[in-house]
């Protein structure tokens, strides 16, 4: 498996450098802007911004026949899965390491931020992010890569809705609908991270039946 | 006799499609190169996809090295090299960067046998794939093929796309390759002067049927072309020839024995065959 | 071992000659002419094979067409090489070639309604290397 992460990597490495560039100067205008409200913004799009390309990645694997040859490889089926979804991991956590870098940055410059945006920040990047893999890849094994775009778009909307009818569930615990209140946001995260290993399990039996011309 | 590959009465039908494998048969010795030959969209690349299991055969039974590869059977996939009609491999990766990957995955990667090839076949290590011909990328899958231990190599349409220079080596490689007695090679080509130099047996499909399996020196040198006038024609009967084809005012007969039916009709003249004569005549021809 | 072999033998592509045969004959000619005597080792199958760019079968069929005609002996383990019992089989062979050979002027005599006593005084004019 370590080789087909490694795979995954230096397959991704120039949209990886592009989304470390995206975050550095996101980073910058957060530390020259020094406002919360974009700040909190920032911090969770660069949690979401290096697994936002993956779509893209798996289009081309197929155009390739990677996807193809990868199945003639000594491996197992459930192996190239779990190699992708730990490849998915990874990006979400230097998502994390960017995002931390960023809030250490705005510390150190003297902005103050409320921990209830913090935690809105990291709640819904992490959401976003995790939903958005965790969406996009059995799609993508279901009904091919054609559409990654469209399909990746739609994983990003998603995530939002199921912060927003989250948001709607716990408005009894948060006195109304409130989409930035600490506890939607922790729950999201959770919901996000189980409906991840959810999709693990859908993947790996949805790829050990496909079928690769 | 021992097979590397044995594939017995293959059917695959895509729904939605006309096409179909059908009861597709035969078997590579083990230590030769057979030569698959067939037009496009006739069942090749179906077929050795269906030996690899990327795709799902409805009924037929195929063994590798004696025993049917399920997808546990990672051990035996350890042992096969593939070479797809494709890209093969991710565009943004290098020759080396490749290696690093497949280090870590085929149990006998030969890294320094991979380099060498590389040289040999004048592959650039450190370009990306995407900035390679589509005659390199080929090459790089060659060469890939043949650096992890493999016994048994599945090539579709690996030499197409190569100037003469590059195929001669490549042709070599592979003359090299089964030089070990246990290793063999099913090579899928268009180019069928390359196999009627190396190919130890020819299997023609057609329409997702196997049409003929047969050594290629019986088929250059003991079967022929018959050419007929019309009279000569309806004399023959039809024991004697495999197919025939009308051409302009001959009729060319396919037949499977020059020497005995040069004896029986001494009027007619008979040529030499290449393969690509003997999968006209079996495709278009009557039978 | 392979690369230390020289072998004089041309192969013709557009010979209507089969390849297998070009081998055998050649390699035949070899040991009459004594350019390779009794115990000389040849290549093995494979190798040359891999040495003249022939598929293994043709290289195959060619030994076993020796094997069978006495001039080489394969052992396995230890290769390939000239048979020390074949001059009984190159006498046959060159028997079999002067058969050939006065069969085709036999049928050129009768097509040119040459007699048998025309034939027999060039037959030994030619012996006398008197000939053209």
């Amino acid at each position: 498996m370590r080789g087909l992460v490694r795979n995954n990597f230096y397959s991704m490495s120039s949209n990886i450098y592009l989304s470390f560039i995206i975050a550095a100067v996101l980073a910058l205008v957060s530390v020259i802007f020094r406002e919360a409200l974009l700040t909190s913004m920032i911090l969770a799009v660069q949690i979401f911004i290096f697994v936002v390309h993956t779509g893209a990645s798996l289009r081309i694997d197929e155009t390739s026949k990677w996807s193809k040859f990868e199945l003639t490889l000594p491996i197992r089926r459930h192996t190239i899965v779990s190699a992708k979804y730990a490849s998915f991991a990874l990006l979400i956590l230097m998502g994390i390491l960017s995002s931390l870098l960023t809030l250490a940055a705005c510390y150190v410059t003297g902005l103050s931020l409320d921990p209830s945006i913090v935690i809105f920040s990291y709640g819904f990047g992490l959401t976003l992010a995790i939903t958005s893999a965790a969406l996009m890849y059995p799609i993508m094994l279901k009904i091919g890569t054609e559409k990654n775009e469209l399909i990746v778009f739609f994983s990003g909307f998603a995530a939002i809705g199921i912060m927003l009818l989250l948001a709607a569930l716990l408005a009894p615990f948060t006195g109304g609908m409130q989409f930035r209140h600490p506890l939607v946001s922790i729950v999201s995260a959770c919901t996000s991270m189980l409906l991840f290993i959810i999709s693990y399990l859908v993947s790996v039996r949805i790829h050990r039946t496909k079928e690769f011309r | 006799m021992k097979y590397s590959l044995e594939v017995s009465n293959l059917t695959k039908a895509y729904p939605g499609s006309d096409f179909r494998l059908d009861n597709v048969s035969f078997a590579v010795p083990q230590g030769s190169i057979m030569g698959f030959v067939g037009e496009n969209g006739s069942g090749k690349t179906t077929t050795i996809s269906c030996i690899l299991n990327t795709l799902k055969p409805d009924s037929g039974v195929i063994k590798i090295f004696g025993e049917e590869m399920t997808e546990e059977r990672t051990d035996i996939r350890d042992h096969i090299g593939v070479v797809f009609d494709a890209i093969n491999f991710p565009e943004a990766l290098t020759a080396n960067k490749l290696a690093s990957v497949f280090k870590d995955i085929y149990r006998h990667w030969d890294g320094g046998l991979f380099q060498h090839l590389l040289q040999r076949l004048q592959v650039p290590a450190d370009t990306r794939i995407k900035d390679l011909s589509r005659g390199m990328t080929m090459k790089l899958a060659t060469a890939v093929a043949l650096s992890h231990g493999a016994k048994l190599l599945l090539l579709d349409e690996a030499t197409s796309g190569l100037d003469p220079v590059v195929r001669e080596e490549m042709l070599d490689l592979f003359l090299e390759f089964v030089e070990d007695e246990e290793h063999s090679i099913l090579i899928s080509s268009h180019i069928t002067s390359d196999l009627e130099k190396i190919a130890d047996y020819i299997t023609f499909i057609h329409n997702g049927r196997i049409i003929l399996t047969e050594d290629k020196d019986t088929l250059l040198y003991q079967y022929g072309i018959a050419r007929c006038t019309a009279d000569q024609f309806q004399s023959l009967d039809k024991s004697e020839y495999l197919s025939s084809r009308k051409r302009g005012f001959q009729v060319d007969v396919l037949i499977s024995d020059k020497e005995s039916f040069s004896r029986q009709h001494r009027d007619i003249t008979v040529d030499n065959t290449t393969i690509d004569e003997i999968m006209l005549l079996l495709v278009k021809g009557d039978q | 071992m392979g690369s230390d072999f020289y072998l004089e033998i041309i192969i013709s592509n557009n010979s209507s000659k089969p390849i297998y045969e070009q081998i055998s004959s050649q390699i035949k000619a070899l040991v009459m002419s004594g350019k390779l005597q009794p115990g000389d080792p040849i290549p093995s199958m494979r190798s040359l094979a891999k040495m003249i760019h022939v598929s293994v079968i043709t290289v195959q069929r060619a030994y076993e067409d020796l094997q069978r005609d006495g001039f080489i002996e394969t052992t396995v383990g230890r290769g390939s090489f000239i048979s020390a019992h074949h001059r009984n089989v190159i006498h046959e062979e060159h028997r079999r070639k002067m058969h050939e050979h006065l069969r085709l002027a036999v049928e050129a005599a009768r097509m040119s309604g040459t007699t048998l006593d025309e034939l027999t005084r060039l037959l030994v004019m030619c012996y006398g290397e008197d000939c053209q």
